[in-house]
């Protein structure tokens, strides 16, 4: 192919790309407009995509009304934390499935992949009962200490260093590092694409999640945006601009932190330049 | 490189941890209850699940359940479609996005957004998308249909009742049984494939750049290039990709409950929302038997699971 | 000497402290609500705390759609709270679970009279002969009309004994029709059960027998009375269809001026007063033949079985119940008091009655009052929200206009049936 045609051929995947990601934005867009609508517009259809006036009060209510600054704090205490611990144990056990060996390891595997398949909905009362004989309902603890295994992430960590270049690592083995050498110095860098996406996912996982928050806080200074935000939704009526105003604040943090984790997706990760 | 031959316990050590101390406990206490109708309200102990032992009763229920049948094909229905469509469509923008082009991080970014959108946003508007009588996407193929019809009448054929209906009447998305469930399949796929593109962008960037300089200077196309250098490589992340998607897709839920609630007739009713019904949609709940259901989920899961994990060292690269 | 009397007060000064904290009882109460009603609850546990100094009131809100969810996970970890809000439409299933305690014991050891409330909403919270929660509000339903709309058409205010015929005839006229194509309708359409059964009841039909052992929907004055509703939207075509409504709520096509009625419920009238940009009022449901039946359905506050402190619980829920309650909560504009006028308290309940009727529109508010003279609860039972999955599901075809009412319902009967057949035996063995 020459280089016109491949120019060509780039430009027209681009536009492909640009189109169907401007169809993504288009809920996004209709989330924000109805929080500038007039207080008490219904979140109905047909959309209207932009509201005649831009209607601040909406933010101004869902800023005083309730703890928003609170709540805001809570979900990235949330999200943070399950993502520290997440990145930390799921990184450590991936290595250890992929560059390990030792007996019953495929079963082990197998066996931590079985929390992935019942679904959660018929796990969180038991997980309840036991947060609350340890006493940790209404604390962080119950929060974020869930988050310390997550097949999800051992398994992306596993797919991950199994997928990285071998020969540094044999590199350095034969120059006498120890596992726990070769894993913080080598291994653990190179994995930071994965680390990224696996960060961002357990981010946006712990900022979006809405039942255990629900069942584990009573309240209301305890509660994550998601849980919080829900007072708007009431039995009758549910004030949709009030609402759509704090989702649409919820968005800034995953998007930065989506952003920030974009920096390790750069194409071209080169083994030669390494070896130097 | 050979393997480490020990129990890495100070990898492990944190997961281990977490699994003992907070999935081990419910995971059992749910294989418990599902042996069990347990009155959700008793608080739970010993004698509350001796009371109300029933043995295989919800198991033999779901045997004869209709509702559970049709739960259970619509969601191999869901699967069988909804999973290669959303594997192969993320790789390809996965593909397209990975390279270095002003405005990409800015692209890559929108496809993450439906993630960040409420889901209730995400799924009025893909209602509103899908309405048979007012929605864009109808709107366009009676109109598309129209102009077909046209030139066959000019060409003094036959219109064919396909292009008649096309161009009059259209899919009834959502509100007519057979055309339910691809509406449902359209919205999931196009909200799920910025989060698998993410995991396969992940995987691109491992992919050692030296590869794709040797095959080109052996004279390999950009497209042998893909089928010789990149899926290979790219074949774990693949394998993680389709094993978590397959998981997911048995797992549907969100959009479900807020597009169709189901319907219409259970034509969108599927296995987790057939279970979330019975936990908390119905008053007072059925915990045994919605967690009967969880566990035929797993069942399922599993067994597809360790057949893919069997077939893996066939043609995932570095696991052989 | 000095140092010693010091050390003794502060002593006895740390004592009394503590015993007075041992004296104090917490009594925590569960509800839903927007943030106003959150802060009303705590404004009212100060008042109460107030004159009750040993007993600590605590309120856990939950949000509205996930409020039995988390209820639930608290009981079956045998966490839940004292005294909890409830629906009398999950009442029955939680009374049968032994999840409530009865009041009886409570009512007579203080000689309280509950005469001060609806009877309706009283019997709406009695299982098996026993009373399990004192009520807070009522909702019922009465038909919203758009003035402007009726005057356009000629029409006058409809009398407060206008029939089913009067009601068709109003809704023709109100209909609209351009080219061909509807583009005013006569009456706003909803499928939920609250909104068609009063169509059933006002036939003269039920749902169940009253004793809960025999499915009567699909009965011909029950069948008829729906078919009228759904032959509103599919014969006369004076509701819009699924196609003309195309995903609009109904509450929205009555709001943006599509639809001249609505059949709703008092918690519209907020957001009417703020945003109708139309004179509307309202009227009593229509008479059928059976007279002009709506349900009287509502919430109130029961004490939970798993309360330890169910005589402190007791005396918040006569406070939160009472005409300081009451009034409190009718203050806040979104409910109908479950307090009527009692001549007995006439300050008390005079004072709830004029909070209620605050300035119009609507100007004949008082038939949110009046309605409730025939209104009968929904007809729930154990396993009531069960047996209606089965039956909304059977009818999604008739909302379609795919299938008659009478076919719908004998298909799905002996379902529901079964289940009324096991609650049947699921009571005899309770006795």
């Amino acid at each position: 192919m020459s280089k016109r045609k491949q120019k060509i051929a780039d430009a027209v995947i681009f536009v492909v790309l640009l189109l169907g990601g401007l169809t993504m934005l288009v809920p996004f867009l209709w989330m924000v407009s109805t929080s500038f609508k007039e207080p008490g517009t219904l979140f109905d259809l047909p959309i209207q995509l932009w509201p005649d006036k831009l209607h601040w009060e909406n933010y101004q209510r869902v800023l005083t009304a309730v703890p928003f600054g609170r709540w805001y704090l809570n979900s990235l205490i949330i999200a943070l934390g399950l993502t520290f611990l997440n990145l930390t144990s799921g990184a450590l056990a991936g290595y250890a499935f992929a560059r390990f060996s030792w007996k019953g390891k495929d079963v082990m595997f197998l066996f931590s992949l079985i929390t992935l398949m019942i679904p959660a909905h018929v796990l969180i009362i038991p997980l309840f009962i036991i947060m609350s004989r340890l006493g940790w309902i209404d604390t962080y603890y119950a929060l974020i200490l869930p988050g310390l295994f997550d097949a999800f992430a051992i398994f992306l960590m596993r797919q991950n260093f199994i997928s990285l270049p071998r020969e540094l690592e044999e590199a350095a083995l034969i120059d006498g590092a120890t596992p726990w050498q070769i894993y913080w110095k080598i291994a653990l860098p190179l994995a930071a694409p994965a680390l990224a996406t696996l960060g961002t996912f357990t981010f946006l996982a712990g900022w979006n999640s809405f039942l255990w928050p629900l069942i584990a806080t009573n309240s209301i200074e305890m509660r994550p945006l998601t849980v919080g935000l829900a007072v708007f939704n009431n039995q009758f009526t549910t004030e949709w601009t009030v609402l759509m105003a704090g989702l649409s604040l919820a968005t800034i943090p995953p998007i930065i932190v989506f952003l920030a984790a974009q920096k390790y997706f750069i194409r071209g990760l080169t083994l030669g330049s390494l070896k130097g | 490189m050979s393997s480490y031959r020990r129990f890495p316990w100070l990898f492990l050590l944190p997961s281990l941890v977490g699994f003992f101390a907070f999935n081990a406990g419910p995971i059992l206490i749910s294989l418990i209850l599902s042996f069990t109708n347990w009155d959700v309200f008793n608080p739970l102990n010993p004698k509350a699940i001796a009371d109300s032992w029933v043995g295989l009763g919800n198991y033999i229920e779901m045997w004869h359940d209709p509702t559970l049948h049709k739960s259970f094909w619509n969601t191999v229905y869901y699967v069988a479609v909804a999973v290669p469509l959303e594997i192969f469509i993320s790789l390809m923008v996965a593909l397209g996005l990975n390279r270095d082009f002003p405005g990409v991080k800015l692209v890559r970014t929108l496809y993450l957004l439906p993630t960040v959108t409420s889901i209730v946003a995400v799924g009025l508007l893909w209602r509103w998308v899908l309405n048979p009588y007012v929605g864009p996407v109808n709107m366009f193929l009676r109109w598309a249909g129209s102009k077909i019809e046209g030139l066959f009448q000019l060409l003094h054929l036959q219109v064919p009742a396909t292009v008649h209906w096309l161009a009059t009447e259209g899919p009834g998305w959502l509100s007519d049984e057979r055309w339910a469930m691809p509406g449902i399949i359209l919205a999931a796929v196009w909200a799920g494939i910025g989060f698998r593109m993410l995991i396969f962008l992940a995987g691109l960037q491992n992919i050692d750049k030296t590869y794709y300089e040797a095959a080109s200077l052996d004279g390999a196309g950009p497209w042998q290039q893909f089928w010789h250098v990149t899926l290979p490589l790219l074949s774990p992340t693949v394998f993680l990709n389709t094993l978590l998607a397959l998981i997911g897709g048995f797992q549907v839920f969100g959009l479900v409950y807020v597009m169709t609630g189901g319907g219409p007739l259970d034509a969108t009713n599927v296995l987790l929302f057939y279970l979330y019904q019975k936990a908390f949609g119905i008053f007072p709940p059925d915990m045994g038997y919605a967690s009967a259901i969880a566990w035929l989920l797993f069942v399922l899961l599993f067994a597809l699971t360790a057949i893919q994990w069997q077939l893996r060292k066939r043609w995932v690269w570095e696991e052989a | 000497m000095k140092r010693w009397s010091l050390t003794l007060g502060a002593l006895a000064l740390v004592l009394s402290l503590g015993l007075g904290l041992a004296k104090t009882t917490k009594v925590v109460v569960a509800g839903w609500g927007g943030e106003s009603e959150i802060a009303l609850y705590n404004e009212l546990f100060k008042q109460f705390e107030a004159t009750h100094p040993d007993i600590k009131v605590e309120f856990l809100h939950i949000p509205a759609r996930d409020y039995w969810t988390k209820l639930t996970a608290m009981f079956a970890a045998g966490k839940a709270p004292d005294l909890f809000f409830t629906n009398n439409i999950n009442f029955p299933a939680l009374a049968a679970k032994g999840v409530a305690t009865p009041l009886e014991p409570f009512i007579e050891k203080d000689n309280y009279d509950t005469g001060i409330f609806y009877q309706g909403i009283l019997d709406a919270f009695k299982f098996e002969g026993k009373l399990y929660a004192l009520p807070r509000d009522i909702s019922n339903l009465v038909v919203y009309y758009n003035r402007d709309m009726l005057r356009e058409a000629g029409l006058p205010d409809p009398d407060p004994n206008w029939t089913w015929d009067d009601f068709l005839r109003y809704a023709k006229a109100l209909t609209k029709e351009e080219n061909g194509k509807r583009t005013q309708w006569g009456v706003s359409f909803y499928t939920y059960f609250l909104f068609w059964e009063p169509w059933v009841w006002s036939n003269g039909g039920r749902w169940y027998s009253p004793d809960h052992s025999k499915f009567l929907l699909n009965s011909p004055a029950s069948v008829e009375g729906l078919q009228f509703y759904v032959d509103l939207r599919w014969k006369h075509h004076v509701a819009p269809t699924p196609a003309e409504a195309a995903d609009r709520s109904a509450y929205s096509m009555f709001l943006d001026g599509k639809t001249g009625m609505i059949v709703d419920g008092r918690w519209r009238v907020p957001s009417l007063k703020s945003k109708a940009k139309f004179d509307w009022d309202i009227v009593p449901f229509p008479r059928g033949k059976a007279g002009s039946i709506v349900d009287i359905d509502g919430s109130g506050w029961a004490i939970s079985s798993q309360s330890r402190n169910k005589d402190a619980a007791w005396e918040v829920l006569k406070f939160l119940a009472g005409p300081e309650g009451s009034l409190a909560f009718t203050k806040g504009g979104l409910i109908i008091p479950a307090i009527g006028f009692d001549p007995k308290n006439a300050d008390a309940t005079n004072a709830i009655l004029k909070t209620f009727f605050q300035p119009p529109p609507p100007r004949h508010q008082q038939h949110f009052l009046t309605v409730n003279k025939d209104a009968v609860p929904t007809e729930t039972f154990e396993r009531w929200s069960e047996a209606l999955n089965l039956i909304s599901k059977a009818l999604g075809p008739v909302w379609e206009g795919k299938e008659d009412v009478q076919t719908a319902l004998d298909k799905v009967a002996p379902a529901v049936q079964k289940i009324l057949d096991e609650v049947q035996a699921e009571r005899a063995k309770r006795k």
